[in-house]
Protein backbone atom coordinates (compact mmCIF):
# COMPACT_ATOMS: atom_id res chain seq x y z
CA UNK A 1 0.00 0.00 0.00
CA UNK A 2 1.49 3.24 -1.03
CA UNK A 3 0.12 6.80 -0.10
CA UNK A 4 1.04 10.11 -1.79
CA UNK A 5 1.02 12.82 0.84
CA UNK A 6 1.11 16.66 -0.03
CA UNK A 7 2.22 19.20 2.92
CA UNK A 8 3.55 22.09 3.28
CA UNK A 9 5.29 20.53 6.82
CA UNK A 10 5.49 17.29 8.18
CA UNK A 11 6.29 17.51 11.96
CA UNK A 12 2.68 17.48 12.82
CA UNK A 13 1.65 14.68 10.47
CA UNK A 14 4.60 12.41 12.31
CA UNK A 15 2.37 10.88 14.31
CA UNK A 16 0.36 9.45 11.40
CA UNK A 17 3.13 8.66 9.23
CA UNK A 18 4.56 6.54 11.86
CA UNK A 19 1.35 4.88 11.96
CA UNK A 20 1.57 4.41 8.28
CA UNK A 21 5.26 2.99 8.50
CA UNK A 22 3.95 0.51 11.50
CA UNK A 23 1.56 -0.57 9.07
CA UNK A 24 4.31 -1.04 6.47
CA UNK A 25 2.46 1.09 4.43
CA UNK A 26 4.84 3.10 2.13
CA UNK A 27 4.50 6.86 2.41
CA UNK A 28 5.38 9.30 -0.79
CA UNK A 29 5.90 12.75 0.85
CA UNK A 30 5.75 15.55 -1.65
CA UNK A 31 6.65 18.83 -0.01
CA UNK A 32 5.19 22.10 -0.99
CA UNK A 33 2.21 23.78 -2.11
CA UNK A 34 -1.05 22.37 -3.82
CA UNK A 35 0.09 20.18 -6.74
CA UNK A 36 -1.06 20.82 -10.11
CA UNK A 37 -2.78 18.72 -12.26
CA UNK A 38 -0.62 17.22 -13.88
CA UNK A 39 1.42 16.24 -10.11
CA UNK A 40 -1.68 15.02 -9.20
CA UNK A 41 -1.92 12.39 -12.05
CA UNK A 42 1.53 11.69 -11.62
CA UNK A 43 1.23 11.01 -7.93
CA UNK A 44 -2.52 8.93 -8.40
CA UNK A 45 -0.21 6.83 -10.95
CA UNK A 46 2.08 5.88 -8.47
CA UNK A 47 -0.06 5.40 -5.29
CA UNK A 48 -3.19 3.63 -3.68
CA UNK A 49 -4.36 6.44 -1.59
CA UNK A 50 -3.59 10.47 -2.01
CA UNK A 51 -4.02 13.04 0.77
CA UNK A 52 -3.16 17.03 0.06
CA UNK A 53 -2.65 18.92 3.56
CA UNK A 54 -2.98 22.29 1.66
CA UNK A 55 -3.38 26.28 2.78
CA UNK A 56 -6.61 26.79 4.35
CA UNK A 57 -7.78 29.71 2.02
CA UNK A 58 -8.47 26.17 -0.64
CA UNK A 59 -11.87 24.63 0.18
CA UNK A 60 -12.54 21.15 -0.61
CA UNK A 61 -14.52 22.05 -3.65
CA UNK A 62 -11.62 23.62 -5.03
CA UNK A 63 -8.55 21.40 -4.07
CA UNK A 64 -9.74 17.97 -5.39
CA UNK A 65 -12.36 17.52 -8.29
CA UNK A 66 -13.86 14.37 -6.21
CA UNK A 67 -13.63 11.54 -3.47
CA UNK A 68 -11.08 9.73 -5.69
CA UNK A 69 -8.21 10.29 -8.50
CA UNK A 70 -8.15 8.08 -11.56
CA UNK A 71 -5.16 6.33 -12.72
CA UNK A 72 -3.95 6.45 -16.41
CA UNK A 73 -5.09 3.13 -16.61
CA UNK A 74 -8.83 3.70 -15.40
CA UNK A 75 -8.71 2.40 -12.23
CA UNK A 76 -9.66 4.65 -9.19
CA UNK A 77 -7.92 5.65 -5.73
CA UNK A 78 -9.44 7.79 -2.65
CA UNK A 79 -8.26 11.16 -2.78
CA UNK A 80 -8.92 13.21 0.17
CA UNK A 81 -8.12 16.70 1.58
CA UNK A 82 -7.56 18.41 4.24
CA UNK A 83 -6.93 22.17 5.57
CA UNK A 84 -3.72 23.07 7.46
CA UNK A 85 -5.46 25.17 10.11
CA UNK A 86 -2.28 25.55 12.22
CA UNK A 87 -0.23 22.93 13.70
CA UNK A 88 -2.39 22.16 17.12
CA UNK A 89 -5.27 21.30 14.63
CA UNK A 90 -3.33 19.25 12.42
CA UNK A 91 -1.57 17.30 15.80
CA UNK A 92 -4.84 16.75 16.38
CA UNK A 93 -5.84 14.82 13.29
CA UNK A 94 -2.85 12.89 12.90
CA UNK A 95 -2.68 11.79 16.93
CA UNK A 96 -6.40 10.70 15.99
CA UNK A 97 -5.96 8.94 12.78
CA UNK A 98 -3.03 7.23 14.24
CA UNK A 99 -5.02 6.23 17.22
CA UNK A 100 -7.41 4.77 14.81
CA UNK A 101 -4.77 2.17 13.16
CA UNK A 102 -3.55 1.16 15.75
CA UNK A 103 -7.64 -1.19 16.24
CA UNK A 104 -7.84 -4.84 15.69
CA UNK A 105 -9.73 -5.99 12.46
CA UNK A 106 -12.57 -7.46 14.90
CA UNK A 107 -16.09 -5.41 14.25
CA UNK A 108 -17.34 -2.81 12.24
CA UNK A 109 -20.35 -1.43 14.41
CA UNK A 110 -22.22 1.37 13.17
CA UNK A 111 -24.21 4.00 13.82
CA UNK A 112 -27.40 5.61 11.31
CA UNK A 113 -28.31 9.52 12.28
CA UNK A 114 -31.13 11.26 10.52
CA UNK A 115 -32.62 14.61 10.95
CA UNK A 116 -36.45 14.17 12.26
CA UNK A 117 -38.34 14.06 9.00
CA UNK A 118 -40.42 11.24 7.49
CA UNK A 119 -37.97 10.57 4.17
CA UNK A 120 -34.77 10.56 6.05
CA UNK A 121 -35.95 8.28 8.47
CA UNK A 122 -37.34 6.33 5.75
CA UNK A 123 -33.73 5.82 4.64
CA UNK A 124 -32.02 5.84 7.48
CA UNK A 125 -34.19 2.83 8.82
CA UNK A 126 -33.24 1.72 5.12
CA UNK A 127 -29.44 1.61 6.22
CA UNK A 128 -30.24 0.06 9.60
CA UNK A 129 -32.34 -2.44 7.34
CA UNK A 130 -29.51 -3.20 4.85
CA UNK A 131 -26.58 -3.52 7.63
CA UNK A 132 -28.34 -5.78 10.04
CA UNK A 133 -28.71 -8.06 7.14
CA UNK A 134 -24.99 -8.44 6.94
CA UNK A 135 -25.10 -8.80 10.66
CA UNK A 136 -23.15 -5.87 11.69
CA UNK A 137 -23.84 -4.23 14.88
CA UNK A 138 -25.76 -1.02 13.81
CA UNK A 139 -26.99 1.84 16.49
CA UNK A 140 -30.19 3.63 15.26
CA UNK A 141 -29.54 7.19 16.90
CA UNK A 142 -31.61 9.56 14.60
CA UNK A 143 -33.31 12.41 16.19
CA UNK A 144 -36.75 10.90 16.74
CA UNK A 145 -35.48 8.61 19.24
CA UNK A 146 -32.17 10.34 20.96
CA UNK A 147 -31.28 13.45 21.89
CA UNK A 148 -28.44 15.80 20.44
CA UNK A 149 -25.80 15.35 23.36
CA UNK A 150 -26.70 11.33 23.82
CA UNK A 151 -25.82 11.40 19.81
CA UNK A 152 -22.52 12.81 20.06
CA UNK A 153 -21.71 10.70 23.33
CA UNK A 154 -22.43 7.88 21.07
CA UNK A 155 -20.40 8.98 17.89
CA UNK A 156 -17.55 8.65 21.02
CA UNK A 157 -18.48 5.06 22.01
CA UNK A 158 -15.50 3.74 19.17
CA UNK A 159 -17.28 3.13 16.39
CA UNK A 160 -16.32 2.38 12.71
CA UNK A 161 -18.47 4.70 11.07
CA UNK A 162 -21.56 6.87 11.00
CA UNK A 163 -23.89 8.07 8.60
CA UNK A 164 -26.10 11.13 8.57
CA UNK A 165 -29.05 11.62 6.40
CA UNK A 166 -31.25 14.50 6.59
CA UNK A 167 -30.43 18.42 5.67
CA UNK A 168 -27.02 19.87 5.73
CA UNK A 169 -25.67 22.91 6.20
CA UNK A 170 -21.68 24.21 6.05
CA UNK A 171 -21.60 24.72 9.80
CA UNK A 172 -23.25 21.35 10.36
CA UNK A 173 -26.36 19.09 10.38
CA UNK A 174 -30.07 20.38 10.29
CA UNK A 175 -30.99 17.76 12.56
CA UNK A 176 -31.23 17.19 16.45
CA UNK A 177 -31.90 20.94 16.61
CA UNK A 178 -28.45 21.77 15.15
CA UNK A 179 -25.49 20.20 14.81
CA UNK A 180 -22.48 21.47 15.34
CA UNK A 181 -18.58 20.92 15.63
CA UNK A 182 -18.45 22.03 19.08
CA UNK A 183 -21.66 19.93 20.17
CA UNK A 184 -19.22 16.81 18.76
CA UNK A 185 -15.78 17.86 20.06
CA UNK A 186 -14.02 17.86 23.36
CA UNK A 187 -16.50 14.71 24.05
CA UNK A 188 -14.17 12.19 25.80
CA UNK A 189 -13.61 9.09 24.05
CA UNK A 190 -13.04 7.06 21.05
CA UNK A 191 -13.11 8.66 17.36
CA UNK A 192 -15.16 6.80 14.70
CA UNK A 193 -13.14 5.66 12.07
CA UNK A 194 -15.27 8.39 9.31
CA UNK A 195 -18.21 10.75 9.70
CA UNK A 196 -20.30 9.86 6.60
CA UNK A 197 -22.58 13.32 5.90
CA UNK A 198 -25.22 12.05 2.81
CA UNK A 199 -26.86 15.61 2.77
CA UNK A 200 -26.29 19.02 1.42
CA UNK A 201 -23.01 21.52 2.13
CA UNK A 202 -21.16 20.25 4.71
CA UNK A 203 -17.93 20.31 2.99
CA UNK A 204 -19.23 23.57 1.33
CA UNK A 205 -16.85 27.03 2.59
CA UNK A 206 -19.77 29.23 1.67
CA UNK A 207 -19.77 31.86 4.71
CA UNK A 208 -18.06 29.48 7.50
CA UNK A 209 -13.97 30.00 7.24
CA UNK A 210 -13.74 25.85 7.96
CA UNK A 211 -16.62 23.36 6.87
CA UNK A 212 -17.86 20.77 9.13
CA UNK A 213 -16.46 17.95 7.22
CA UNK A 214 -13.09 19.28 7.36
CA UNK A 215 -13.51 20.15 10.94
CA UNK A 216 -14.37 16.68 11.75
CA UNK A 217 -11.27 15.14 11.16
CA UNK A 218 -9.33 18.79 12.32
CA UNK A 219 -10.71 18.36 15.93
CA UNK A 220 -10.32 14.64 16.32
CA UNK A 221 -13.73 13.70 15.91
CA UNK A 222 -13.14 11.00 13.18
CA UNK A 223 -10.41 9.66 11.08
CA UNK A 224 -12.10 11.04 8.04
CA UNK A 225 -15.21 12.80 6.91
CA UNK A 226 -17.39 12.60 3.72
CA UNK A 227 -19.62 15.33 2.70
CA UNK A 228 -20.69 17.32 -0.06
CA UNK A 229 -19.55 20.57 -1.29
CA UNK A 230 -22.89 21.95 -2.73
CA UNK A 231 -26.89 20.90 -2.78
CA UNK A 232 -27.22 17.87 -3.61
CA UNK A 233 -30.10 15.52 -4.51
CA UNK A 234 -32.02 13.13 -2.16
CA UNK A 235 -31.49 10.24 -5.31
CA UNK A 236 -28.20 10.78 -5.32
CA UNK A 237 -28.03 10.58 -1.67
CA UNK A 238 -29.82 7.23 -1.87
CA UNK A 239 -27.35 6.21 -4.52
CA UNK A 240 -24.73 6.75 -2.28
CA UNK A 241 -26.66 5.07 1.00
CA UNK A 242 -27.08 1.58 -1.18
CA UNK A 243 -23.95 1.76 -3.04
CA UNK A 244 -22.53 2.12 0.81
CA UNK A 245 -24.10 -0.62 2.57
CA UNK A 246 -23.40 -3.10 -0.88
CA UNK A 247 -19.81 -2.53 -0.47
CA UNK A 248 -19.48 -3.05 3.27
CA UNK A 249 -21.23 -5.94 2.70
CA UNK A 250 -18.22 -6.93 0.61
CA UNK A 251 -15.93 -6.52 3.38
CA UNK A 252 -14.15 -3.11 2.90
CA UNK A 253 -11.39 -2.63 5.47
CA UNK A 254 -11.04 1.13 5.19
CA UNK A 255 -12.89 4.60 3.92
CA UNK A 256 -11.11 5.20 0.87
CA UNK A 257 -11.65 1.81 -0.12
CA UNK A 258 -15.31 1.72 1.05
CA UNK A 259 -15.71 5.23 -1.10
CA UNK A 260 -13.96 3.83 -4.57
CA UNK A 261 -16.66 0.34 -4.18
CA UNK A 262 -19.26 2.36 -3.53
CA UNK A 263 -19.05 5.00 -5.99
CA UNK A 264 -22.38 5.71 -7.95
CA UNK A 265 -22.42 5.79 -11.85
CA UNK A 266 -23.18 8.97 -12.58
CA UNK A 267 -20.71 11.82 -12.34
CA UNK A 268 -22.93 14.58 -10.33
CA UNK A 269 -23.52 12.33 -7.25
CA UNK A 270 -19.52 11.69 -7.56
CA UNK A 271 -18.25 15.23 -7.75
CA UNK A 272 -21.02 16.63 -4.99
CA UNK A 273 -18.85 14.65 -2.70
CA UNK A 274 -15.14 15.45 -1.05
CA UNK A 275 -13.13 13.05 1.34
CA UNK A 276 -11.59 14.59 4.00
CA UNK A 277 -8.89 13.66 6.58
CA UNK A 278 -7.01 9.80 6.38
CA UNK A 279 -8.06 8.28 2.96
CA UNK A 280 -6.60 4.76 4.61
CA UNK A 281 -8.94 5.75 7.90
CA UNK A 282 -9.62 2.00 9.11
CA UNK A 283 -13.36 1.26 9.70
CA UNK A 284 -13.22 -0.73 12.37
CA UNK A 285 -14.26 -0.46 16.45
CA UNK A 286 -12.61 -0.80 19.43
CA UNK A 287 -13.38 -4.03 21.92
CA UNK A 288 -15.54 -1.65 24.14
CA UNK A 289 -17.53 -0.22 21.28
CA UNK A 290 -20.62 -2.72 21.70
CA UNK A 291 -20.39 -1.94 25.61
CA UNK A 292 -20.27 1.93 25.29
CA UNK A 293 -22.76 2.41 22.62
CA UNK A 294 -25.54 0.12 24.17
CA UNK A 295 -25.27 2.76 26.81
CA UNK A 296 -26.68 5.58 25.33
CA UNK A 297 -30.41 6.46 25.86
CA UNK A 298 -32.83 5.69 22.98
CA UNK A 299 -36.08 6.75 23.38
CA UNK A 300 -38.19 4.22 21.19
CA UNK B 1 -25.66 -7.46 -4.72
CA UNK B 2 -24.65 -9.41 -7.68
CA UNK B 3 -22.61 -7.78 -10.35
CA UNK B 4 -24.08 -8.11 -13.95
CA UNK B 5 -22.70 -9.63 -17.02
CA UNK B 6 -23.36 -7.58 -19.89
CA UNK B 7 -24.71 -11.14 -21.31
CA UNK B 8 -27.17 -11.60 -19.09
CA UNK B 9 -30.69 -12.45 -20.86
CA UNK B 10 -33.97 -10.57 -20.21
CA UNK B 11 -35.46 -13.75 -18.05
CA UNK B 12 -32.38 -13.38 -15.94
CA UNK B 13 -32.26 -9.33 -15.95
CA UNK B 14 -36.21 -9.91 -14.51
CA UNK B 15 -34.74 -12.16 -12.10
CA UNK B 16 -32.01 -9.86 -10.40
CA UNK B 17 -34.68 -7.34 -10.50
CA UNK B 18 -37.25 -9.50 -8.49
CA UNK B 19 -34.30 -10.00 -6.22
CA UNK B 20 -33.53 -6.37 -5.47
CA UNK B 21 -37.49 -6.21 -4.80
CA UNK B 22 -37.66 -8.77 -2.53
CA UNK B 23 -34.48 -7.36 -0.87
CA UNK B 24 -36.11 -4.38 -0.55
CA UNK B 25 -39.14 -6.31 1.34
CA UNK B 26 -41.70 -5.64 -1.17
CA UNK B 27 -44.10 -8.36 -1.49
CA UNK B 28 -43.89 -10.24 -5.06
CA UNK B 29 -47.08 -11.88 -5.65
CA UNK B 30 -47.49 -15.08 -8.10
CA UNK B 31 -49.74 -12.80 -10.76
CA UNK B 32 -45.98 -10.80 -11.59
CA UNK B 33 -45.72 -10.30 -15.10
CA UNK B 34 -43.98 -7.44 -16.73
CA UNK B 35 -47.13 -5.20 -17.12
CA UNK B 36 -46.75 -5.02 -13.00
CA UNK B 37 -46.28 -1.32 -11.92
CA UNK B 38 -44.27 -0.72 -8.67
CA UNK B 39 -46.28 1.85 -7.64
CA UNK B 40 -49.82 0.89 -8.36
CA UNK B 41 -49.37 -3.02 -7.71
CA UNK B 42 -46.58 -3.61 -5.26
CA UNK B 43 -47.38 0.06 -3.22
CA UNK B 44 -43.43 1.07 -3.77
CA UNK B 45 -44.00 4.94 -3.50
CA UNK B 46 -41.17 7.55 -5.19
CA UNK B 47 -38.87 7.04 -1.93
CA UNK B 48 -38.90 3.38 -2.62
CA UNK B 49 -38.44 3.80 -6.39
CA UNK B 50 -35.18 6.03 -5.82
CA UNK B 51 -33.72 2.62 -3.85
CA UNK B 52 -34.86 0.74 -6.48
CA UNK B 53 -33.11 2.54 -8.97
CA UNK B 54 -29.94 3.02 -6.85
CA UNK B 55 -29.88 -0.48 -6.65
CA UNK B 56 -30.33 -0.78 -10.16
CA UNK B 57 -27.29 0.78 -11.08
CA UNK B 58 -25.64 -0.89 -8.44
CA UNK B 59 -26.38 -4.43 -9.91
CA UNK B 60 -26.41 -4.04 -13.42
CA UNK B 61 -23.31 -0.95 -13.03
CA UNK B 62 -25.59 1.08 -15.85
CA UNK B 63 -26.39 4.57 -14.76
CA UNK B 64 -29.86 5.68 -15.04
CA UNK B 65 -30.35 9.00 -15.45
CA UNK B 66 -32.96 11.25 -13.82
CA UNK B 67 -34.87 12.10 -17.30
CA UNK B 68 -34.82 7.71 -17.55
CA UNK B 69 -35.94 6.98 -14.20
CA UNK B 70 -39.51 8.20 -14.02
CA UNK B 71 -40.60 6.18 -17.05
CA UNK B 72 -39.47 3.21 -15.14
CA UNK B 73 -43.00 2.28 -13.96
CA UNK B 74 -43.61 -1.43 -14.74
CA UNK B 75 -41.21 -4.71 -14.11
CA UNK B 76 -41.03 -4.56 -17.98
CA UNK B 77 -40.32 -1.32 -18.38
CA UNK B 78 -37.36 -1.82 -15.86
CA UNK B 79 -36.03 -5.05 -17.72
CA UNK B 80 -36.45 -3.46 -21.09
CA UNK B 81 -34.14 -0.41 -19.89
CA UNK B 82 -31.34 -2.96 -18.51
CA UNK B 83 -31.22 -5.10 -21.60
CA UNK B 84 -30.95 -2.01 -24.02
CA UNK B 85 -28.03 -0.30 -21.55
CA UNK B 86 -26.25 -3.52 -21.17
CA UNK B 87 -26.36 -4.14 -25.01
CA UNK B 88 -25.12 -0.61 -25.65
Amino acid sequence: MRITIFAQRWQPLEPLLEAYAGRGFDVQRITGDMPDAESLQWAANESDALLIVGSRKRSPRTALPGPVARRSDGSLIPAAWLPDAGADALRRFSQTAARLHQRDAVNQPFAVLSQRHPQYLRLAGRIETLLHKQHKPVYRWTSDIVFRDDMARGLRAGLAAAVYVGHGRPIGWVGYYGTRIHHLQDIPGEPLGALLSLCCRTASRRRTPLSFSEAVPLSGVAGAAFGAVGPTLHLNNTRWAVAICSALQDGVRSIGELIVKALPPNLDAISDYRLMGDPLSPLFGTEAALTEAGKIAVYA
Amino acid sequence: MIQAQTTLTRPQITALLLDELRDMDVTIPDSINDDTAFKDDLGIDSLGIAEFVARMEQTFRVEISDDDWHTLYTLGRAADYIESRLGQ
